[in-house]
């Protein structure tokens, strides 16, 4: 074989890995997204929802006082961002941070409006909260900067 | 005092790190020609000034003077002294400045570990030069760890309780030898680039410097791992996290790196690719850093964010990327572009391979800034998550193994068919023998269990025909070189057992969880647990709740477990601290964790979690295999250039 057949060979090996690369990223793009919505935008625009069956994110605060449990040891909560809400359910064992009033992110499906969360993401600590729930809160105007954690140096 | 003298030391390895790369210049305008070796003292004083500066910081922790702002808040007086002395990296500028004094430990033994190939190397040097002035300007500006705070407070803010754990003393400083290293090939390949001269000594000497890093970073991500395992309390080992899947990037492309330049060393091909692969390596862990030190993303690992830094960040990618690539591309070598190796090679496996492992680490860096692009666009907010990675990653990197097992089987320069369909044949018992194993284990996902059980036989089927070979040829070889090629079988085994423990933890992985009722045993699966004793005390920083249990697997009593929750007062922090039972072949995790409240409204009640997950020792296993057949080889290199020397 002639270094120019060679050549054209591996041109055709790498655009054949890279063909596949890209066929199995953009078929993963398009169902295996997890995407995030805030209560607000779950409720106002219906449009931008994906199909039910899909799993999604809502974030947002629980609720105070919303927390309750079943006799069979299901949890009932409301994810609020102050303006809209969600009912949420959840059966298992919680991050160490859950708590009323603290922010939170629930994985999982809607049915019938309320979201059957199969995962709890709370892993920060008190001071912080997930970026997510803080833009959710800041679109539904209801954000304040109440003691912001001691986190920037000032001048020595 | 003490921070006044890191300062110091730091502002004036900045300014010598500036000359070291004016010599680059100067020595272009007017050619004089010892100026470049004054690289070399220059390397050895920057790196006793990095020492001083990070000592300094170090003993600052030790003493927990709260006067300097670092300290202050990433340390408490309570705090056991060796998370005093450890927090010093776990935190950003803490970690940059950890960072920066690597690369001077690494120019300090380039400087003394001379080679045949002088000029080179100082020149390697004078680039380093230029990317620690660029460094260290990053560390004064945006994340001086050496800021003074005044009055001075009376108690820290105490380090963030997750990192209170020993994996940070390994973890990180792992992780930034494999990092950093890259940094020195990158420098080997500019100078090489300014010289055009890109061949098999070049491949020789830079060869230690890729394996090292390769080595460290193996370790570091294991140990990563390994602490995320132990510390989170959800049984799992790899998240798909942005921050894990960043340092996987440039794991991937060092991977490539190594084996491409072993081609180079041995046959004096694919000297350009070599010299991309080693640009785009270092540039990966370069945006590694800028993603986690951007406040880009959300994850476990966000260090404070601040834009400023991330912009910095960004024009140093710029910089040192955009500034190689451009002399990659206007200044071709020297030297008649060999010609492309056969497909029907081992080398032409290799590189195939190597396209393989740089098409995965480009499903994953595009995963990673996906989330990223859709936020500028105005689109939804989306993660990526494991789901994405099993359908991308693993199908992508699937045909690794084959090729693992296949290349060291082969010849270097051609194979015939006939070549191939034999060794095919040798290995074809290996998939009877996945047959076998997916039966023992029979269980619902027995067709990805095939999948994975075939891949992980079929590669150690490999290994152990290329341990047959080289145990045949053996005579023929002195040392050195015979511990080379027994630590590349190594570490082919070490991805089999890893492709294995994947396979296993991934599909056969067992979960229970239960609140807690007092005076009930607790019936999970085949597992009892009996509560044996629980008990609440306070530790030096922390409040702990420790629970003991009696495992027991039918009749058999199995071990005590004794799991516990951490309460961190400073931080107002729970964590949790899992209980072990490992074998080497499952491991029994147990941890503790709040149940959802009664319905009467209590407060929430104890759960418990078992996980029971089959090979997860192997992963570990494999990592270490790993990482000592990569140091062996950096041994065996440095070895010869020695023996070298002395004939």
């Amino acid at each position: 074989m002639k270094p120019k057949h060679r050549r054209l060979v591996w041109v055709l090996c790498s655009v054949a890995i890279m063909a596949a690369a890209a066929a199995v990223m953009l078929l993963s793009f398009r169902d295996q997204l997890i995407f995030f919505y805030t209560p607000t935008q779950w409720t106002e625009q219906p449009e931008t929802r994906k199909s039910h069956a899909t799993t999604l994110r809502l974030g947002g605060l629980v609720k105070e006082g919303s927390v309750r449990t079943d006799a069979d040891g299901t949890m009932h909560f409301i994810i609020t961002d102050l303006s809209h809400e969600i009912p949420a359910r959840y059966r298992g064992m919680l991050p160490a941070l859950f708590r009323e009033g603290q922010g939170v992110v629930a994985q999982g499906t809607v049915v019938d409006g309320t979201l059957h969360a199969r995962s709890i993401l709370a892993k920060h600590d008190e001071n912080y909260m997930p970026r997510e729930v803080v833009d959710a809160l800041k679109r539904s105007g209801r954000w304040q900067h109440a003691n912001p954690p001691l986190t920037e140096s000032p001048a020595p | 005092m003490i921070a006044e003298l890191g300062q110091l030391c730091l502002c004036t390895a900045f300014m010598l790190a500036c000359l070291q790369a004016s010599t680059l210049l100067l020595h272009r305008l007017w050619r004089p020609h010892a100026l470049l070796a004054w690289a070399r003292p220059m390397a050895v004083c920057y790196a006793m000034l990095l020492t001083g500066a990070f000592a300094a910081l170090l003993v600052s922790y030790a003493q927990s003077d709260f006067s300097v702002m670092n300290v202050l808040l990433n340390s408490h007086r309570d705090k056991p002294l060796l998370y005093k002395i450890v927090g010093t990296w776990g935190n950003h500028e803490g970690s940059m400045l950890l960072w920066a004094w690597i690369i001077g430990a690494y120019g300090f033994a380039l400087a003394f570990l001379r080679t045949s190939e002088r000029a080179l190397t100082h020149r390697a040097l004078a680039v380093m030069g230029g990317l620690n002035a660029g460094l260290l300007a990053f560390i004064l500006l945006t994340s001086n760890p050496f800021l003074r705070v005044w009055p001075m407070p009376a108690e820290g803010e105490d380090l963030n309780p997750l990192l209170q754990d020993i994996g940070l003393a390994f973890h990180p400083p792992t992780l930034y030898v494999g990092y950093v290293g890259f940094a020195v090939v990158f420098c080997f390949a500019i100078a090489g680039l300014m010289e055009r001269r890109i061949d098999r000594n070049w491949a020789r000497t830079v060869h230690p410097y890729i394996m090292l890093p390769w080595s460290a970073l193996t370790l570091g991500i294991g140990a990563g791992s390994w602490w995320a395992y132990r510390e989170l309390g959800w049984g799992g080992w790899w998240f798909w996290d942005p921050v894990e899947n960043v340092s996987l990037l440039p794991w991937l492309t060092g991977t490539a790196l190594l084996h491409a330049n072993m081609v180079l060393a041995r046959r004096g091909q694919l000297a350009g690719w070599v010299v991309l692969l080693a640009i785009l390596t270092f540039s990966m862990a370069l945006i590694g850093t800028f993603i986690v030190r951007s406040g880009l993303i959300t994850s476990v690992h966000a260090f404070a964010s601040d834009p400023a830094r991330g912009v910095f960040i960004l024009g140093y990618i710029a910089l040192t990327t955009g500034g190689a690539l451009a002399l990659y591309a206007f200044r071709p070598l020297a030297q008649q572009p060999s010609s492309p190796p056969a497909l029907a090679s081992r080398t032409g496996l290799i590189l195939l391979g190597n396209m393989l492992l740089v098409a995965s680490a480009a499903t994953v860096l595009l995963a990673i800034l996906y989330p990223v692009f859709s936020q500028l666009l105005g689109a939804p907010e989306v993660s990526v998550g494991a789901p994405y990675f099993n359908r991308t990653f693993l199908p992508m990197s699937a045909p690794l193994l084959v090729l693992a097992a296949l290349a060291p089987l082969l010849p270097w320069d051609r194979f015939s068919v006939a070549q191939l369909r034999a060794r095919l044949r040798l290995l074809a018992p290996s998939l009877g023998a996945a047959a076998l194993v997916t039966l023992a284990v029979a269980d619902a996902q027995w067709a990805l269990m095939l999948v994975g059980a075939a891949f992980s036989a079929w590669l150690f089927w490999g290994t152990a025909a290329a341990l047959q070979r080289a145990m045949r040829a053996r005579a023929s070889q002195h040392g050195w070189a015979w511990r080379r090629q027994l630590a590349g079988i190594v570490a082919h085994a070490a991805l089999a057992l890893f492709a294995a423990g994947i396979a296993a933890t991934s599909l056969l992985k067992e979960t229970y969880e239960a609140p807690l009722i007092a005076g009930q045993d607790l019936q999970l699966g085949a597992f009892t647990l009996q509560l044996v004793k629980a008990t609440r005390t306070t530790e030096a920083n922390y409040e702990v709740r420790r629970a003991t249990f009696r495992l027991r697997e039918g009749n058999r009593t199995l071990t005590e477990l004794t799991p516990e929750l951490r309460y961190y007062p400073v931080r107002r922090m729970q964590t949790t601290e899992a209980a072990l039972h490992s074998t080497p072949w499952r491991d029994l995790y147990l941890a503790i964790g709040d149940a959802p409240g009664s319905p009467e409204g209590d407060a929430p009640r104890l759960g418990v979690r078992l996980y029971v997950t089959p090979g997860q020792q192997w992963l570990w296993i494999a990592f270490i295999l790993a990482a000592i057949s990569g140091a062996v080889v950096t041994l065996a290199a440095f070895a010869q250039r020695l023996t070298e020397r002395h004939t």
